[in-house]
């Protein structure tokens, strides 16, 4: 059971990364990013080139991140930048567009066989107080830590931060403070690859790494979002977590077949009994 | 005049599609892209005419396959038409479940609670195996039979699906042109304003619902009987996204955009197949390209060419010729003939308190408007003078109180049905439907005591024919009495801000209301504007109608009020005539402060 526990905890922390980077940019441009998965799975891939070079761990973590910290930034400039003023619509069907080509690049750069990604603890697991777990499990729950907490030191404690938040919350006034939004809506799109990065390297070694698998890990970060609150960025990780929870626990005890389907249906429940999540944004017309 | 001969052409040269098209895999891609296109229509009308975002109409267009596909597998042709309306109908059904939750979602909430509901159906086709046989699929699905005539081959069925396409178009054309079309515009630009218009805002989006998915399941039922099987991998989110993208690559909200749309990205790969694995490729980012390079579709860049090429004299710009109200007969706008009540208050609130939180907008209030008279309600910001007029034209329901308008309490009764007693109002804001032109504006608040419904507007019945042509004339009515018939035909954007507010206005009086709450009519306004203001509010109380009037403007208010209520901090500091609240000390203090109000006493004073 504990063991059910730890592994629904580690694929709730991937689901709260995720979930995390996709309410960044949300944040930021009130734009769904469609592509979000295949973010992950991109730098999963690119993870998995990185080591089969023989590089070392964490050179081949470093180069995974320099290369989604430029993906970012390109991203945001030939496919955010241009819909900026356009609605939400436009910049929805231009990510499910890249969405497709990301697919089709990594199957034609890296072949229809899923890969494996050798796991940096070996085969070899940690007893503690008497509950076997898998290393990456842990290894997992301990990043995401790390990351939330520096998240929140870069958010609420650095003037960069500040000017992100300002951006986030209204565009004009942060303009008149002179801040440079799109400047700052660049920032946002790099820090949300890196946590992309940061995610497909948490996942690749414990999935098979193949072009689908950023399509599952999007639909979960979307049910983690709308749990937590659209828009919350605690609710996107509590979210998470119960996301990844919840399905270990149906997956074991109900229908592992149609576990996601019960997901689903939790999440169209979610939103129409409660609408505004765990921490969530208000969400009628305001008269 | 073009129009028709247009069509002809486009007729003629559909009907000629098989026999230029000789080779049978290009024919069944033409027929593809005709049950796409016919999905695609469907689409449209939720997210083109209501604006809804639906990512789960792979799930529709999956049932109504997989009912048509269960119905007839194995069977005879025959069985192709009661199976064809069976998987309209249960999709339909389907679709008034997703309609009744999407009522209390907007935007990114709808997409996603669609996207599960696409999800959800997939799985279901892969895993109900007893039903669907799972990835095994359904095979052995007739194709379509009259009798002894059977639609068999590519040729035969394209003349079928060619007439289901034609009709689906002609249908939701109808409804655009509608007053259904533009009451769902009203929703999709300004939603709660098209509900204190009168538009049943929940009843008018579930049918929008319905009527997609009826669409989307005959799509279904279609692509069923021309492939003859059918597997889960075809009703998958990429197809939804795939719809999708041809609506908005087409021309969302267009008729022909969203099959124009199918038919270029149903050929699309099959031009780019040329370069092999490449195509899928160039497919993804061909459709983001496309997104960003051309924001009207290509029916947008079609006609912006056009109007290039063929261009046009720029209609003469007579937007500052004349703001004077024109002089139609006074007793053209009089409120329609109601039951007049016995008292001589017409709106009476008693005890209404209105919290937010902790915040009391309005406390304890009592107010009543006399029948004819013009009402100013004043008060300094944040006093609550919007928030009573949004309780009680039905955006808010108040903490506590009565409310009651001609006698009827309307106390959570929701906005459409107060306007429907004769309530209407207009914002501060301005709220006007910014797709629209002027004229349409006014229409979504005309109504006839004898309407069309949903039938009439499709079948186009002479009884919907009529209505059309009476609301018509109510909305220029309407347009003529506050003098801004010149640009009926203008989209609203292209108005000055004075005007916009007198298009607010008229959308208002064309309800032929009993009471008109205008919220800060002056807002913006410059001194000549707001003389216009104050003769055209005279003009309505003198057509009949009833005033309450919110407004900062203390000129304005002072010449036309004939009864002024004061609110601070949500509760009633004064009312009466003009005279006596210019002079009343609790106003002043409210306005300038204590110690200002003493020092104008002692000015006073000495």
């Amino acid at each position: 059971m504990a063991q059910v526990f730890a592994t629904g905890l580690a694929m709730g922390c991937i689901y709260a990364l995720v979930g995390l980077s996709f309410i960044l940019i949300y944040n930021a441009t009130h734009g769904l990013n469609f592509a979000h998965g295949e973010l992950v799975m991109l730098s999963a891939f690119v993870f998995y080139s990185a080591i089969s070079t023989g590089a070392p761990y964490w050179a081949a973590v470093l180069m995974t991140f320099i290369a989604m910290a430029l993906f970012g930034a390109v991203y945001q400039r030939l496919l955010f930048f241009p819909l900026r003023d356009r609605p939400m619509l436009a910049f929805v069907i231009a990510t499910i567009g890249f969405s497709i080509f990301a697919r089709n690049l990594a199957l034609l750069v890296w072949g229809p066989n899923p890969l494996r990604v050798p796991s940096a603890f070996g085969s070899s697991s940690v007893d503690l107080m008497g509950v076997v777990l898998a290393p990456e499990q842990l290894f997992i729950v301990a990043v995401t830590i790390c990351v939330l907490i520096a998240q929140y030191a870069v958010f609420f404690h650095t003037d960069l931060g500040r000017r992100l938040r300002a951006t986030a919350q209204n565009v004009e006034m942060a303009q008149l403070m002179g801040i440079r939004p799109n400047r700052m809506i660049a920032i946002t799109f790099v820090v949300s690859a890196v946590l992309c990065g940061i995610a497909g390297v948490l996942v690749a070694p414990i999935f098979l790494v193949d072009t689908d698998i950023g399509l599952n890990l999007i639909l979960k970060a979307f049910i983690a979002v709308i749990i937590g609150g659209f828009g919350s960025v605690p609710g996107a990780v509590v979210g998470g977590i119960v996301v990844g929870l919840l399905e270990i626990l149906v997956a074991v005890f109900i229908s592992s077949v149609y576990k996601d389907s019960i997901c689903f249906a939790l999440l169209i429940f979610l939103l129409i009994a409660f609408p505004q999540g765990i921490f969530g944004e208000r969400v009628a017309e305001k008269a | 005049m073009r129009r028709p001969a247009i069509l002809l052409l486009l007729f003629v040269i559909a009907l000629a599609v098989p026999l230029v098209v000789s080779s049978n895999y290009y024919l069944r891609l033409v027929n593809l892209a005709l049950i796409f296109g016919l999905l695609a229509v469907s689409l449209n009308v939720v997210l083109g005419y209501a604006g809804q975002l639906s990512l789960g109409h792979a799930g529709l267009f999956g049932i109504g396959a997989y009912v048509t596909a269960l119905m007839t597998a194995g069977h005879s042709g025959t069985l192709f038409w009661p199976a064809f309306v069976l998987s309209g109908l249960v999709t339909g059904a389907v679709g008034l479940l997703i309609g009744f939750p999407a009522l209390r979602l907007k935007g990114h909430y709808l997409a996603l609670a669609t996207l599960g509901f696409g999800e959800i159906m997939r799985n279901l086709f892969f895993n109900w195996r007893e039903v669907t046989h799972g990835m095994d699929g359904i095979g052995n699905i007739p194709p379509p039979s009259l009798g002894f005539f059977a639609f068999t081959g590519d040729t035969r069925f394209y003349y079928l699906g060619l007439l289901m396409l034609a009709v689906a178009m002609l249908l939701v054309h109808r409804l655009e042109r509608s007053k259904y079309g533009r009451m769902l515009a009203a929703i999709r630009d300004a939603e709660l304003a098209a509900g204190v218009v009168g538009v049943n805002v929940p009843r008018l989006k579930v049918t929008a619902f319905f009527i997609s998915a009826v669409l989307a399941g005959c799509a279904g039922s279609l692509y069923a009987h021309l492939t003859s099987f059918i597997s889960p991998d075809v009703f998958v989110f990429d197809v939804s996204a795939q719809v999708l993208s041809m609506v908005l690559i087409g021309g969302i909200g267009t008729t022909w955009g969203p099959v124009l749309g199918a038919v270029v990205l149903t050929f699309l790969p099959e031009m780019l197949r040329v370069s092999k694995s490449y195509y899928q490729l160039i497919y993804g980012a061909g459709i983001a390209a496309m997104i960003i390079f051309f924001p009207g579709g290509l029916l947008g860049m079609a006609r912006a060419c056009w109007r290039l090429l063929v261009a046009k004299k720029a209609p003469e710009d007579v937007l500052y010729a004349s703001t004077e109200p024109s002089t139609p007969p006074a007793d053209a706008m009089s409120p329609l003939p109601q039951s007049r009540t016995g008292s001589s208050a017409l709106l009476v609130a008693e005890g209404v308190t209105m919290r937010f939180g902790g915040l009391v907008a309005l406390k304890d209030l009592a107010l009543d408007v006399r029948e004819g008279e013009i009402h100013a309600l004043i008060g300094p910001n944040g006093s609550g003078k919007s928030t009573f007029i949004n309780v009680a034209s039905g955006i808010y329901t108040p903490t506590s109180g009565r409310i009651a308008f001609a006698n009827e309490s309307i106390v959570g009764r929701k906005p459409w049905l107060i306007a429907g007693l004769g309530l209407a109002r207009t914002f501060q804001n301005l709220r006007l439907f910014q797709s629209l032109s002027v004229i349409e504006n006014v229409l979504v608040g005309c109504r006839t005591s004898d309407a069309a419904g949903w039938f009439g507007v499709l079948a186009s019945t002479a009884k919907a024919k009529s209505e059309g042509i009476e609301l018509q004339r109510m909305a220029e009515e309407a347009l003529n009495f506050v003098g801004l018939a010149q640009f009926r035909d203008r989209p609203i954007r292209t108005l000055p801000h004075e005007q916009q507010r007198i298009v607010e206005v008229a959308r208002a009086i064309a309800m032929r209301p009993r009471l008109i709450m205008l919220d800060e009519p002056a807002a913006g306004m410059n001194p000549a504007e707001v003389d216009r203001l104050i003769e055209r509010i005279r003009r309505l109380r003198d057509a009949g109608m009833t005033i309450l009037l919110v407004e900062h403007n203390m000129p304005l208010v002072m010449k036309v009020a004939d009864r002024i209520t004061v609110l601070n901090h949500g509760r009633k500091i004064a009312e009466g005539d003009p005279s006596s609240i210019r002079d009343n000390p609790e106003v002043i203090e409210a306005y300038l402060g204590h110690s200002t109000r003493k020092r104008l006493l002692q000015h006073a004073a000495s």
